[in-house]
């Protein structure tokens, strides 16, 4: 039961590992520069440079 | 949704901004019905390419905020409105692009977040002349003058570009209304004198009276459906299209009864 469980984890550890390497941990650090070329519905900035002094929601989403 | 939206509303004009990106390859017409649907008038953005960097890794919904000193502060899934809401007293200067200025501007940085944009961009070119005309000049002011003016400069292209665009549109109270930004903002520039000229012209116009006048009942006649029945909604919005036939009011009406 014992190898059984690690063997679990370890399987959930090397599907694990690629997901979390590919998340970008940024908090704490400079925003990185980003770029948008048009929106729907108007932004009233489209770049980090434009966007200093204020407050940014980058979110991923998705309708389904 | 409607609470991003609440978010949305409360901080847009004081220096929130907010980039959804829509993640499932979603069509850019199917996006917009669900926007329109949904009530939802914050900017989306298509794809992801814009934002490298900002890599969401394991899968969606996933959000980063960017605080006004310019580090992400937060990123997760959910639980961003707290921190928005928090971060938002941090922001000096909404919509300057700068969150300090140099010694001697921050009236000028002041004026432009009350969007008082002429009298900013004047209170500007007179520091920045006054500065050139010293034997050493600032270079911190100098540079910080010129970035209030290119930004008071960039936001009247943009609201320009905006009226133009919804006049062409037949989108005439989107149109007049920017106008009347332009005008109050750019008192005594170019960019507030157009403004006047082009919106007395538009009040002058008969035609686009009429479509202002029907463009506000269609406005007045979904508040009173708001809460009937598809059906009921889709009746009298064919009926609407039918009597004010020709004009953007009834295309929108069209519209919205063919979503239903």
């Amino acid at each position: 039961m014992r190898r059984l469980g690690a063997t679990v984890l370890s399987a959930a550890f090397l599907f694990a590992a690629p997901v979390l390497m590919a998340q970008a941990d940024l908090k704490g650090k400079d925003a990185p520069d980003f770029k948008v070329g048009s929106t729907i519905n108007e932004a009233q900035a489209l770049s980090l440079d434009e966007c200093r002094g204020d407050v940014v929601l980058i979110k991923y989403w998705g309708v389904n | 949704m409607p609470q991003l939206e609440r978010l949305w509303n409360e901080f847009k004009d004081k220096g929130l901004h907010i980039f959804h990106v829509e993640s499932q390859g979603t069509s850019e017409d199917d996006l917009k019905k669900f926007c329109r649907a949904k009530g939802m008038t914050f900017p989306q953005v298509m794809g992801q390419g814009s934002f490298s960097g900002y890599e969401g890794g394991s899968g969606i919904p996933y959000a980063f905020v960017i605080g006004a000193d310019g580090k992400v502060i937060w990123q997760g899934r959910e639980g961003y409105h707290a921190v928005i809401t928090e971060e938002m007293a941090k922001v000096r200067f909404p919509g300057l692009g700068k969150g300090s200025v140099a010694k001697g501007l921050e009236k000028a940085a002041a004026t432009f977040a009350q969007k008082n944009y002429g009298k900013a961009m004047a209170d500007a070119q007179k520091k920045l002349e006054a500065e050139k005309g010293k034997s050493s000049a600032d270079a911190a002011v100098v540079a910080d003058a010129e970035h209030i003016i290119a930004r008071a400069t960039a936001v009247g292209e943009r609201l320009q570009k905006k009226a133009e665009n919804a006049k062409a549109e037949r989108e005439y109270a989107i149109a007049m209304a920017t106008y009347k930004i332009l005008e109050d903002g750019f008192k005594g520039q170019p960019f507030g004198d157009n403004a006047a000229t082009a919106l007395d012209a538009m009040k002058a116009d008969k035609e686009i009276s009429k479509e202002v006048k029907a463009l506000q009942q269609l406005d007045a006649m979904l508040a009173q459906l708001e809460k009937a029945a598809a059906d009921e909604k889709k009746k009298n919005l064919k009926a609407f299209a039918e009597k004010f036939k020709g004009l953007k009011a009834a295309e929108k009406a069209d519209q919205m009864a063919a979503n239903l």
